[in-house]
């Protein structure tokens, strides 16, 4: 990639309409292939699932001690995936930090269809799919409620608020921009548009109440940033399984979904930005920043595992020395100690400004946080059940096709949703850029809309 | 296209809503029929019992049979009866799988094809009629298994009859030395009763008493007896073997010695002894002091590689105990020197007065009547010459144990006739002209005599198993031999020497006579029903006195001889679960892991560590072994309790015949595995073995080659469900010093180590809290109670894959853990299945209350309810919960063992010990109705009941009286993994170690 221009200085607001509108419409050839491709794959995935279902979980690979693996495994990192996005059109929104405006929007589909995805995993991995919404609190004759004390109960509310705000939030957010592709488009698009868009116009008192409507979702949603990841985590700390037992989990969790969130948005965000040559809005300075949080969280986030192995050596608990010992040295030691480089080094390397800004070092260290964060849980999950309290039992789970195929799908289920957003709605936020832009400029401007 | 009218359109709708219905409501439609004419004495749901005897192996233990509307669903041990006072081991458990074997026979058949019965039996009298009328009757031969009822008078009356050559009572287990030394020292050519309950001492010769030898049920009762730490006291039991085996593995001591030097040891046993003076006052002791004359201790125990001052301090010991026996034999000692090897233990129970006491005459074994292992060499070699025309073989595979190199198979094709009396397929029946299809013992009339005047009365306890709604066409033993021998003879039905109509007939002509014997003034129909119900007759036999004979002084100190320039000894020893191979068909018994091993499904070679080692051998690794007489190439298990210089090979495996599980048998169902192929896994040790019979007892010597042993190269991994032995010091099996043991029964119970502050109330139990107890001091690792649970709560069986990947399904497990180094290992037995916690970490975790506790202290398992997350499973720190990964089979006819009162579990549910809760609910309807609360007894759980040692408690709780309550507070008591603060309705018992201590820590409890 050459250096393209930077900053959006010289943008105007009519180049922000055309240059985000212009990436809606009909698709090319190589468009279609990619979604042949990741069609084909998510099919795979979903043959693989009705496979299991038809024979059983034992297509799964999962066994005694390891009744959990790499479904729950692949459940947590979606869910971290998905925390990037409200935290930087919430939190960030209400820090009012500028450099967020042309970013959140991917970000906030991302998230979208991350805990679309993440939500799926909690249904695979059910012994009896078919009885899974009986996790949910839902009336019947018989009188029967979910143990509220099971933390997978507390997993449906956390998942399920956290989807709806994020779904609520991301259609805001969309309005206006939605009216904008409307008054741009004709014929039946137009009346989709027309529906979508609740009767936008622009007006001061749309706007006064809009703003004030964004601001209260985004206190709303800011709680939830923290306490979905928390509660997720519960699925561990509350268990009794040494390496899991502990207080340290929430914040822990917290931080590594952000780590991976921001790396997942920058790995959708620097292809789109080369295809649809968004230089011009996506420049160095947003790069900086989301390769500074993924610093920040990195070093975070090796803290907490220097935590996690002091608590375990500190403690003298045999049964937690143990297992820690075994995921260090034993069938899956490779995945511990690539999990310490992925997560702790590589991300180092942003501490000279000009990596910061590099997109190819961008790109590769984004990709190793990815594998790094999903062997964090692997390595929770898998070698932690290995070598738990009973030595009878003690075990290794290998995968097997049908899980690693669904597996595979579930990425593909992710980036097919993601396809076809781009396609369909704006991808970079119209109205949030252009409230960025500098003010003498928007007298040239002759966008309708406003 | 033709657009469709309304008519064609509904003829469509209706298809493929009919396709849609039939795809799914499973394979076929069941058919429920109520009865026309009810039987009287069948309440449907209501069970009944039938006492019986266990012919699975011939120790003959008492059965009930308890049987759901018309079929048999367990087996249990008859409490009544005087060996195996109401319990049973795991081979007896499983003998529902040789009932309802998918193999069992549905018809008769010549070469392979299916015959009518009358076809079948013709053609079996006409040539037996033929040979009758040219005098050739010397030409028939019958072979059966051990029989000592009437059926063993009937066969050889009709042997008699037909003028044919003398009947065998093979036994491939047959015992012959331990005959010939009693006969050499006693003058008796029988086997005497072994009181080892009586003992205070037991020094075993290699005899694996808890496991096969001669009686194990009836020892392991007596053993808990003996050795069982209570009121303070507790008996000592040393064990004297090449290769620890579960029985040594009992052992408060174990002694390697060198194989073959068990008689050399016994002597040198025997000279300290009378050195010091140590002998019985009434002992002869001028015949004993002739025979060790030119013992050198020191010497002796030099070549029997045991240290000379244990061999002295157990001799005084022994002779001190005033209550010492010693017994020996077994497969694994049985040399060429195996007979003065137990004349020299026979002359240790003479030096401590054993003899009439502890070891008595009189009461002799069924085992006694087996013919030597000799007449099978002599019938081979007249098959061989073509002297013999017709061969029945009854119950019986020889083809498979006795070694190839005996030649019986080849003779076998000889014989212009072969003729198997089989209820399954085996090697033998195979190679038949001719099967005919017995009846299960179950499904029979029969009697047993077990020792003397211990007489068991079988009955039909069901009929003829239906297999696909149809029962198998097979008859009784005794019924067949009567029709064809009086066929062959011309005769009609009352007359001639076959007179009887049926068996039944004669057996009631026996037990007429024995009613005037046993109960005289009685009416027979009384003493017959009460018999029935009691499930035979018994009394104590008059004892035979018995001396020492000179000739017993004679004893030679030869050594043992092997064939072969190999590198080490083999070692054969039978199994615990397949016995001598004839358990090796039923998958219960292949699932449940050998003790000591922990292998499922798999034959394997017991590697010495340091030979493993030297060869760089891994378990799995492929191993040839080569004798003289041929090799076998088995996967390896390096194992550090046996002589350097040996290896050893468990009987059983490597069967070579076709079946429902033999190698590739189809599968029931593409996506449904199963076990399908285990027959054919591993090889049977037996073939590496000479066939000529020992001459100084007739016996066929299991301890006679030696092995040269290479590395194939290829790998077999095995199915090993327990991943280490070592319990890393986490408190999960825990034992006590004899000393602490009987300090703290003064001190009473430690309390526990830390208090776990709740921020619940307590749990409140209104009525009953069920729990249980294990006494690790008392569990022998028979792993009975591992198959009593699987059949009761209907189990499924998952295959050898699925063991070795840690999803074995049984509820209950045997677990080995042992401390203490290679030669002095401290070995324990733990029965692991749901602790029912108080506390339990599966509860909460549920997100649906399918795991819940109930008002009685049970944790629960609802399985309608549960949606399969599979978090209870992690979050239980023993690892008891069963998740069912696929949907198991049960192959025609298994499903008619299946117990109604139990649900069979679906796809993708969670499942554990219930504690029989099925059996909790019967109790307490019967309690509701008597108008009182359960009673301590009032049920046991299958374990439980099974169990010949007694080791497992089940009762309530709350009732401070209740056996379970005492032993719940006695200060052995511990729970597994007590730390974690889950307060186990399940308490244990720690072991009690006695003489010197093992190397280690005193408790086995760090963390």
């Amino acid at each position: 990639m050459s250096a393209p221009p930077n900053g959006t200085a010289q943008v105007t607001w009519a180049d922000v309409n055309r240059d985000v509108i212009r990436t809606i419409g009909m698709p090319g050839n190589t468009y279609f292939a990619w979604m042949c491709l990741v069609g084909l794959i998510l099919a795979a995935g979903v043959s693989a699932w009705a496979w299991q279902i038809w024979v059983g979980m034992g297509a799964a690979g999962k066994r005694t001690p390891q009744m959990w693996a790499m479904y729950i495994t692949t459940f947590v990192f979606w869910i971290g995936i998905g925390h990037a996005g409200t935290l930087i059109s919430a939190i960030l929104y209400l820090f009012r930090a500028k450099w967020r405006t042309s970013i959140y929007r991917g970000a906030e589909a991302m998230t979208v269809f991350a805990v679309m995805t993440a939500g799926l995993f909690p249904v695979i991995h059910a012994g009896r799919m078919w009885f899974a919404y009986w996790l949910l609190p839902y009336p019947n004759q018989r009188f029967l409620w979910p143990n509220f004390k099971s933390p997978l109960v507390w997993d449906v509310f956390a998942i399920s608020t956290y989807l709806t705000i994020s779904v609520v939030f991301f259609i805001v957010g969309l309005v206006p921009d939605i009216a904008a592709l409307r008054d741009q488009a004709t014929g039946f698009k137009r009346k989709i548009y027309a529906v979508l868009s609740l009767g936008w116009e622009g007006s001061d008192s749309q706007w006064r109440h809009y703003r004030r409507g964004y601001g209260l979702l985004a206190s709303l949603a800011t709680p939830l940033v923290l306490s979905v990841h928390s509660v997720v985590s519960f699925d561990f700390a509350m268990a009794l399984v040494p390496g899991w037992h502990s207080t340290l989990f929430a914040p822990f969790f917290v931080d590594g979904a952000i780590f991976s969130g921001f790396a997942m948005v920058l790995v959708l965000m620097l292809p789109m930005r080369y295809l649809f040559n968004w230089y011009a809005y996506i420049g160095d300075k947003h790069l900086d920043a989301m390769a500074k949080l993924i610093l920040v969280t990195s070093l975070v986030l090796t803290y907490f595992y220097a935590c996690e192995v002091l608590t375990s050596w500190y403690s003298g608990e045999h049964f937690e020395r143990a297992s820690l010992f075994y995921k260090a040295t034993r069938e899956y030691a490779w995945a511990y100690w690539l999990m310490y480089f992925c997560n702790c080094v590589t991300p180092l390397v942003f501490f000279w400004k000009k990596a910061r800004t590099h997109v190819v070092t961008l790109y590769v260290v984004s990709i190793f946080v990815l594998i790094g964060m999903w062997f964090e849980r692997f390595n929770i999950i898998v070698p932690g059940l290995g070598h738990d309290f009973y030595p009878y039992t003690w075990g290794t789970y290998y995968p097997t096709v049908t899980d690693t195929t669904i597996i595979i799908g579930s990425f593909a289920w992710f980036l097919i949703l993601f396809l076809g957003f781009i396609r369909v709605l704006p991808s970079l936020s119209i109205v949030e850029v252009k409230e960025v832009l500098p003010h003498p400029l928007k007298r040239g401007a002759h966008a309708g809309h406003h | 296209m033709k657009p469709i009218d309304r008519r064609s359109f509904f003829k469509i709708v209706a298809a493929s809503g009919a396709a849609a219905a039939a795809g799914g409501c499973g394979p076929s439609p069941e058919t429920y029929l109520s009865y026309v004419s009810p039987p009287e004495d069948i309440i449907p749901g209501e069970p009944s019992y039938f006492s019986t005897v266990c012919r699975e192996c011939p120790a003959g233990c008492g059965l009930v049979a308890k049987n759901r509307d018309g079929r048999i669903i367990k087996l249990e041990g008859n409490p009544d009866h005087p060996l195996s006072a109401g319990t049973l081991c795991i081979r007896g458990q499983a003998g529902l799988q040789s009932l309802y074997h998918p193999d069992r026979f549905r018809q008769a058949s010549a070469g392979g094809k299916p015959i009518g019965w009358d076809e079948a039996t013709k053609r079996l009298s006409d040539k037996l009629g033929g040979l009758l009328k040219a005098n050739q009757g010397a030409r028939i031969a019958l072979v059966t298994g051990l029989e000592s009822g009437t059926l063993a008078r009937l066969m050889d009356e009709w042997v008699r009859a037909l003028g044919a050559r003398p009947r065998i009572g093979y036994e491939p287990l047959g015992y012959e030395a331990l005959r010939a030394a009693n006969r050499i020292a006693f003058g008796r050519d029988t086997i005497p009763h072994y009181a080892i309950g009586e003992a205070s001492y037991l020094l075993s010769f290699g005899a694996d008493f808890l496991e096969t030898w001669l009686q194990p049920v009836a020892y392991a009762v007596g053993f808990a007896r003996m050795h069982a730490f209570a009121h303070g006291r507790a008996g000592t039991f040393v064990q004297i073997e090449p290769r620890l085996s579960m029985t040594g593995a009992n052992a408060d001591e174990w002694l390697r010695n060198a194989p073959g030097t068990e008689g050399l040891v016994a002597l040198a046993i025997l000279r300290v002894i009378l050195d010091e003076g140590l002998q019985s006052p009434d002992a002869d002791a001028a015949t004993l002091r002739e025979a060790v004359k030119d013992v050198d201790v020191a010497a002796a125990a030099k070549s029997a590689d045991v240290p000379a001052e244990t061999v002295k301090r157990i001799a005084q010991d022994f002779a001190k105990s005033k209550g010492g026996l010693a017994i020996g034999g077994g497969a694994a000692a049985a040399g060429s020197n195996a007979t003065e090897a137990l004349v020299a233990v026979n002359l240790l129970n003479a030096a401590v007065g054993a003899v009439g006491t502890r070891l008595s005459f009189g009461s002799d074994s069924a085992l006694g009547r087996v013919s030597p292992y000799s007449e099978m060499v002599k019938l081979t070699e007249a098959m061989g010459k073509g002297e013999i025309d017709v061969l029945v073989l009854v119950d019986v595979n020889p083809v498979y144990n006795m070694p190839p190199r005996s030649g019986f198979a080849d003779a076998v094709g000889k014989v212009p006739m072969v003729v198997a009396l089989a209820s399954r397929p085996s090697e033998t029946t195979a190679r038949a002209h001719l099967v005919l299809p017995t009846l299960h013992p179950l499904e029979s009339w029969g009697d047993y005599e077990a020792e003397s005047e211990v007489i068991g009365l079988m009955q039909p306890t069901m009929g003829p198993v239906p297999i696909d709604g149809k029962p198998v066409e097979a008859r009784a033993t005794g019924d067949i031999l009567l029709s064809v021998g009086r066929a062959a003879l011309g005769a009609e039905e009352g007359k001639g020497p076959l007179k009887w109509g049926s068996f039944q007939e004669l057996l009631n002509e026996e037990w007429q006579k024995r009613a005037k014997e046993y109960a005289p003034g009685k009416p027979f129909p009384e003493f017959w029903e009460e018999a029935l119900r009691r499930g035979g007759v018994w009394r104590p036999a008059s004892p035979v006195p018995v001396s020492l004979r000179k000739e017993a002084a004679r004893v030679s100190r030869e050594a043992l001889k092997l064939a072969g320039d190999g590198s080490h000894t083999l070692l054969v020893y039978p199994s615990n679960r397949f016995f001598d191979g004839r358990g090796a068909d039923k998958a219960w018994l292949q699932e449940a892991p050998d003790t000591m091993t922990q292998v499922a499904w798999d034959a394997w070679v017991e590697v010495p560590t340091e030979t493993a080692a030297k060869l760089g051998l891994r378990r799995g690794d492929l191993v040839k072994l080569t004798s003289p007489h041929g090799s076998i190439e088995l996967p390896s298990y390096p194992y550090e309790l046996i002589h350097p210089g040996s290896v050893a090979v468990q009987m059983g495996q490597g069967h070579r015949f076709p079946g429902a599980y033999a190698a590739g048998a189809p599968p029931v169902d593409a996506t449904n595995p199963r076990p399908a192929t285990f027959l054919n896994v591993g090889a049977s040790p037996v073939e590496l073995l000479g066939g000529a019979a020992d001459p100084a007892s007739g016996g066929l010597p299991y301890l006679a080659v030696k092995v040269a042993r290479a590395r194939t190269g290829g790998r077999r991994p095995l199915a090993v469900p327990q991943a280490t032995f070592d319990q890393d010091d986490r408190g999960v099996a825990e034992y006590v010093s004899l000393a602490a043991a009987k300090e703290l029964e003064l001190r009473g119970r430690v309390p526990e180590q830390a208090s776990h502050p709740s921020m619940y109330p307590p749990v409140r139990y209104p009525e009953y809290r069920w729990g249980m107890s294990v006494d690790v001091d008392l569990c022998t690792g028979c792993s009975a109670c591992v198959v009593a649970c699987q059949s009761e709560n209907n189990v499924p069986v998952v295959g050898r894959e699925q063991v070795a990947y840690g999803r074995a399904q049984q509820w209950l497990r045997i677990e080995r853990w042992q401390e203490g180094t290679a030669t002095r290992p401290l070995n324990m037995f733990l029965a692991m299945f749901c602790q029912h916690c108080e506390v339990a970490p599966c509860e909460p975790v549920c997100p649906v209350y399918a795991a819940y506790h109930t008002k009685e202290g049970l944790n629960a398992q609802v399985y309608n309810r549960c949606v399969g997350t599979r978090y209870c499973g992690n979050n239980c720190p023993y690892h008891v919960r069963r998740f069912n990964w696929w949907n198991y089979q049960w192959v025609t006819p298994l499903d008619v063992q299946l117990n109604p009162d139990v649900t069979v579990r679906q796809l993708g549910v969670m499942e554990k010990c219930t504690m029989c809760v099925q059996r909790i609910v019967a109790a307490k309807a019967l309690a509701r109705d008597a108008g009182r609360q359960v009673k301590d007894g009032d049920m046991q759980t299958a374990c439980q009941q099974t169990c010949p040692t007694r080791a497992i408690t089940f009762g309530n709780l709350k009732d401070g009286a209740a056996q379970v309550s005492k032993l719940s507070r006695s200060p052995r008591s511990y729970h597994v993994l007590e730390e974690l603060g889950t307060r186990p309705a399940v308490t244990y018992l720690k072991k009690v170690t006695r003489g010197a201590e093992p190397a280690g820590k005193e408790k086995g409890h760090k963390a």
